[in-house]
């Protein structure tokens, strides 16, 4: 007890705080006790080390603050991948590109080679020039052919009509989606993705309390998509900036706003509350904070003041738990590592939208 | 005002941990260190880095009650920056030989030394306060790092009184204490 009393004295002689009665009586002490004397020496020193340590992590505290506030300003640049992370982010990134390179590459060889053997030196140009006429012709109808299939194909059948439909996002890239559960009245469902192209999708799961339902697309043109962007997070802070992407049309729609209130309505504990811009068919789509990762599923709108809510994240994972149990969805993951962190707002959404589907539920 | 007033209020403000100080030298020095950096076989990454620990002798440095700045800031911090990044490319052996050309540059050895006996320091107590475990960690961080009242924190960890949580500090404070002095013996 004593030594608290003594370190209490020798801290309160440092930061100045002491009587001058005191301060006396202390520097009698010291030099009457080198043990004293001793142990006031040390802990200055200690003390000392530690407001040192202090500060500086505070200032290094504050240091990174204002580099990612830079960072996101674009004043300083963020980081790049490098070495091998980068050869195979290009590789992914440019894959389908160098794969269609490549075949145009392959095919341009064949035709100049054919045309060449055929048209060598005899043939006149007139002729080269009516083939070539013909192909561009031939060319135009084919596409015209297509559009007509995909417009043949993206008619559902009369007899079935639309009772609701909202917008879902990716979970698992087999094909795992996750939507509002109001979302889905009818009993078909279709899913489309931002470039136009439909699935059919089933329920695996619904979860009326939290409204919060699990698709999965199954339909065997669907390519399944091998690492999400986003992960999925439950942490979240007053005031810090969100966005989301939906169909409130049947083109893929960015709003973004922030965080108001850790909870919904009438302080409702499953859900938060965010401003920003959401309409109807918004209803199940992500909500992302700035790093990109999902920390809701945008839910409805209050009547009234406008304000929107948004499923806790947390309750994903809930869903997922009891969906595991069911032995034939055992095999689905959740992505919790984020790819898009570093990237700018753009490049973010640009990743994000190959993976947040327009849903339509027919009856 | 002239660039030194200047720099004499900015250094001011970093030694008060002010974020609008730190920003202000982020924005008229960063493009110049990342370029440097960029040029002499670093990456954008290495520059984040190597700015950051530049900006940590500053702070040190505007600290010290008998700082005076002998050039000006900018020409002070390109000298640190450049000094920091020899010695990085030293260690990763990736110096070859040629470093960009050093016009204008201020010579901060002492200032060096200095920054890696802090830095050893740093990393001992970061060790020493790693160590401790809970809730000592957080009851000393919050006494003598974010320099709270010792009834605000009997309140905020549920200690019934001052006293009580004064006696616990105590005794967290002397078990840091001989781990920080146990490294400091060990000599690492």
């Amino acid at each position: 007890m004593d030594d608290i009393l003594l370190l209490d004295a020798v801290e309160r002689y440092l930061r100045g705080e002491m009587s001058a009665e005191e301060r006396t009586f202390l520097e009698e002490m010291r030099k009457k006790n080198p043990e004293i004397d001793q142990l006031v020496v040390e802990h200055t020193y200690f003390l000392n080390e530690l407001d040192q340590f202090g500060s500086t992590k505070n200032f290094k505290h504050n240091l990174v603050e204002v580099e990612t506030r830079l960072i996101e300003e674009g004043v300083i640049s963020p980081a790049k991948l490098k070495g091998k992370a980068k050869v195979v982010y290009l590789w992914k990134r440019y894959r389908r590109i160098a794969a269609v390179a490549a075949t145009i590459a392959g095919f341009v060889s064949l035709i100049t080679a054919g045309v060449t053997s055929v048209y060598n030196n005899k043939q006149p140009n007139s002729e080269i020039e009516l083939l070539n006429r013909k192909f561009t012709d031939l060319d135009k109808k084919v596409k015209e052919a297509n559009n007509e299939i995909r417009e043949v194909k993206g008619k559902i059948d009369p007899k079935f009509t639309l009772v609701s439909g909202g917008t879902g996002f990716l979970i698992d890239g087999q094909g795992y989606l996750i939507t509002n559960n109001h979302v889905l009245k009818g009993k078909t469902i279709i899913a489309t993705n931002d470039k136009g192209q439909q699935f059919y999708a089933e329920v695996c799961m619904r979860d009326d309390q939290r409204d919060i339902a699990v698709l999965k697309i199954a339909d065997k043109d669907y390519v399944p998509v091998k690492i999400l962007p986003y992960g999925i997070s439950n942490s979240v802070n007053l005031a810090e900036p969100i966005y989301t992407v939906g169909f409130p049309k049947d083109d893929i729609v960015y709003n973004e706003g922030y965080m108001s209130s850790e909870t919904g309505n009438k302080g409702d504990t499953l859900t938060y509350q965010i401003a920003i811009a959401a309409d109807h068919g918004n209803s199940g789509g992500p909500v992302l904070n700035k790093n990109g990762d999902i920390i809701g599923i945008l839910t409805k709108k209050a009547e009234g003041n406008g304000a929107v809510f948004a499923v806790k994240s947390r309750y994903i994972f809930n869903v997922m738990d009891a969906l595991k149990k069911d032995t034939s969805y055992a095999d689905i993951k959740l992505n919790t590592v984020n790819s898009i962190k570093n990237l700018d707002r753009v490049q973010q959404v640009k990743k994000v939208n190959n993976c947040v589907f327009l849903i339509k539920s027919y009856q | 005002m002239s660039t030194l007033e200047e720099d004499k209020l900015i250094l001011q403000g970093l030694a008060a941990n002010d974020k609008q100080a730190i920003e202000s030298i982020y924005r008229s020095n960063y493009a110049m260190i990342q370029a440097f950096i960029l040029n002499n076989n670093g990456t954008y990454d290495d520059a984040r880095d190597i700015f950051q620990e530049a900006m940590i002798v500053l702070f040190d440095k505007a600290r010290t009650e008998q700082f005076e700045l002998s050039s000006q800031l900018k020409t002070y911090v390109y000298s640190v920056c450049r000094r920091l990044w020899l010695k990085r490319l030293n260690q990763m052996h990736r110096f070859n030989g040629n470093l960009e050309h050093a016009e204008n540059t201020v010579v901060v050895d002492e200032d060096m030394e200095q920054h890696e006996k802090r830095n050893a320091d740093f990393t001992l107590m970061e060790n020493a306060m790693s160590k401790i475990g809970e809730p000592c960690k957080s009851l000393l961080d919050a006494y003598y790092i974010q320099k709270k009242h010792m009834q605000e924190i009997a309140a905020e960890f549920g200690y019934t009184n001052a006293d009580n949580a004064k006696t616990q500090k105590y005794k967290c404070l002397m078990r840091l204490k001989k781990l920080f002095f146990a490294q400091y013996k060990n000599g690492s």
